[in-house]
């Protein structure tokens, strides 16, 4: 039975609870968002008490031990942050695979503002597999791995295993699976970009799929790159890797808002796109990613057999005049002009 | 809620009979509300950013900038912190709320969501952003928002908004603390 768009709302509910928990010490809500396994068993409701480290069972402890030592060290000051989700399963099992940003702040400044700043420590992908437990959605596993591992390195240039989301049948409306399956899109699309599945990349979008870019560079005039059907845009992918950084770019979609009918819907989306430094120099290096552009998508994405696909993609930087041009106006989710 | 803006529902998909609580409707809802008001403000469309919120809807922010901070109470006020926030970005800030949790009944809801800020630099005006050509941007700021929603005519909006810097005490004052959603609490007086 495939996932549902329950199933999706409640494995992201579940990841949510599980990164407030470790960002801000909550052991028993940590301990909740696991499988019981080896004897032990996860508690049928949380601790209406406290979640101090003292009320958990010395079993518990043990087991999340490496996760508690990641609280110590934050000290309520690191935040895990998925960026995008890509999920697929049969309604009892399911495997996810999260972009991850870790960020740190950098306390109460000296002085009287009260706004604190936050450093990006490093980015990497949460790799799960997740078991429906009593009617709920837990991890059997989750694993972490830094975007500069030997773990991330062997992706690359790999088909992405998990499938897209089957949406089912066109509809009079948007369906929570539509969205779902488009908001799984644009995390597709960023992914295998950055871990150069050329192929994958070219494969999000109709065969006749347009994608027109908008980028400036310091010292030279605003530059426009177009790509039209899947040969091109392939070739678009392959030629877009920056210089140095092949396999260690990603590409992110945040804040997706969409409008659409059911057949057809156009987004609009916030680009981030983020690169790891190849691991640190030294031991003590904390601060191993950063970010490389941001800059906003403006998608128009059709339903085809089911499956979401890009028909139009515009991307511009952050910097360029097209962005520029929308500001002060209502905001219209609408492609831009070319 | 400007002209250009459709009111958009969900469709729920194999929703069970009878359940109470939150749908995946609701959960799809609130995340597209979430990203109306990043979308709207960002860019200022301080008409769309107010039709994100109740009437009556506040907004409590720790931004520390002068017409930022404080308490906003009403859509006047929250059309001029609109306004004010978008002379104070330029057109080049990007929020985004993740990691969103929800609890809530259908009608009413909590949430909790970590949020990073971006901005971008239109020229090298930040020598340290120089590590390549095409690096313009950086993460400046995290922090968190705490929710009260409601449901009204069938649309989710924000009753309540409060943002906190992180490494704020309030903030601070949850490690170690069950997890919840929703707006942080009163201080005790």
């Amino acid at each position: 039975m495939a996932l549902t768009a329950r199933d999706y709302a409640e494995i992201k509910q579940a990841s949510a609870r599980f990164c407030h928990s470790i960002d801000f010490g909550d052991l028993g809500g940590l301990v909740q968002c696991f499988a019981p396994d080896e004897g032990f068993e996860t508690p049928a409701d949380p601790p209406a008490e406290s979640s101090a480290p003292g009320a958990i069972p010395e079993a518990y402890a043990s087991r999340i031990m490496p996760l508690r030592l990641g609280i110590r060290d934050g000290k309520g000051h690191t935040r895990h942050t998925p960026l995008g989700v890509m999920i697929d399963g049969d309604g009892a099992t399911a495997r996810a695979l999260w972009s991850v940003i870790l960020s740190r702040d950098l306390g109460v400044p000296a002085g009287t503002r009260r706004a604190t700043s936050s450093l990006p420590l490093g980015t990497g992908f949460y790799a799960d597999d997740l078991v429906k437990h009593a009617g709920r959605w837990v991890f059997a596993s989750r694993r972490f791995f830094w975007d500069w591992s030997a773990d991330a390195g062997k992706l690359v240039g790999k088909p992405l295993e998990i499938q897209p989301v089957d949406a089912g049948e066109i509809r009079t409306e948007m369906t929570a699976l539509d969205y779902e399956a488009i908001r799984q899109l644009l995390t597709r699309c960023g992914y295998t970009l950055g871990f150069e599945d050329y192929d994958g990349f070219a494969d999000c979008f109709t065969p006749d799929g347009y994608y027109s870019v908008a980028v400036d560079q310091e010292g030279h005039p605003e530059c426009r790159l177009r790509a039209r059907g899947r040969r091109q845009l392939w070739q678009f992918a392959v030629d877009g890797t920056e210089d140095g950084l092949h396999g260690h770019v990603r590409h992110t979609a945040l804040s997706p808002l969409i409008e659409g009918d059911g057949r057809r819907a156009l987004v609009s989306s916030y680009a981030l796109v983020t690169h790891d430094f190849g691991g640190p120099a030294h031991p003590k290096q904390r601060v191993n990613s950063g970010v490389l552009f941001t800059g906003i998508y403006r998608d128009e994405v059709v339903k085809v057999d089911g499956r979401w696909l890009l028909s139009r993609r515009t991307f511009r930087k952050d910097t360029v005049s097209d962005v520029d041009a929308l500001v002060g106006k209502p905001l219209k989710v609408e492609p831009f002009d070319d | 809620m400007t002209d250009s803006v459709s009111v958009v529902g969900v469709a729920s998909d194999g929703e069970r009979p009878g359940a109470v609580g939150m749908t995946d409707a609701d959960h799809e809802e609130v995340r597209q509300l979430f990203a109306r008001y990043s979308q709207t403000l960002d860019f200022g469309d301080a008409e769309g950013f107010v039709a994100c919120f109740v009437e009556d809807g506040v907004l409590d922010t720790s931004a520390p900038e002068e017409g930022l901070s404080g308490v906003h109470r009403g859509r006047e006020a929250l059309r001029r912190f609109a306004v004010a926030s978008t002379e104070y970005s330029a057109g080049r800030v990007r929020q985004s709320s993740l990691n969103v949790l929800v609890e809530g009944d259908g009608q009413t809801a909590r949430a909790t969501s970590y949020v990073i800020v971006t901005r971008a630099y239109p020229d090298a005006t930040k020598p340290h952003l120089k590590p390549s050509p095409v690096t313009r941007s950086e993460l400046t700021t995290t922090g968190m928002c705490f929710d009260e929603l409601v449901k009204v005519q069938g649309r989710w909006l924000l009753s309540r908004r409060q943002f906190r810097h992180d490494g704020l005490p309030e903030v601070l004052e949850r490690v170690e603390r069950p997890i919840t959603a929703g707006a942080y609490p009163e201080p005790a007086s």
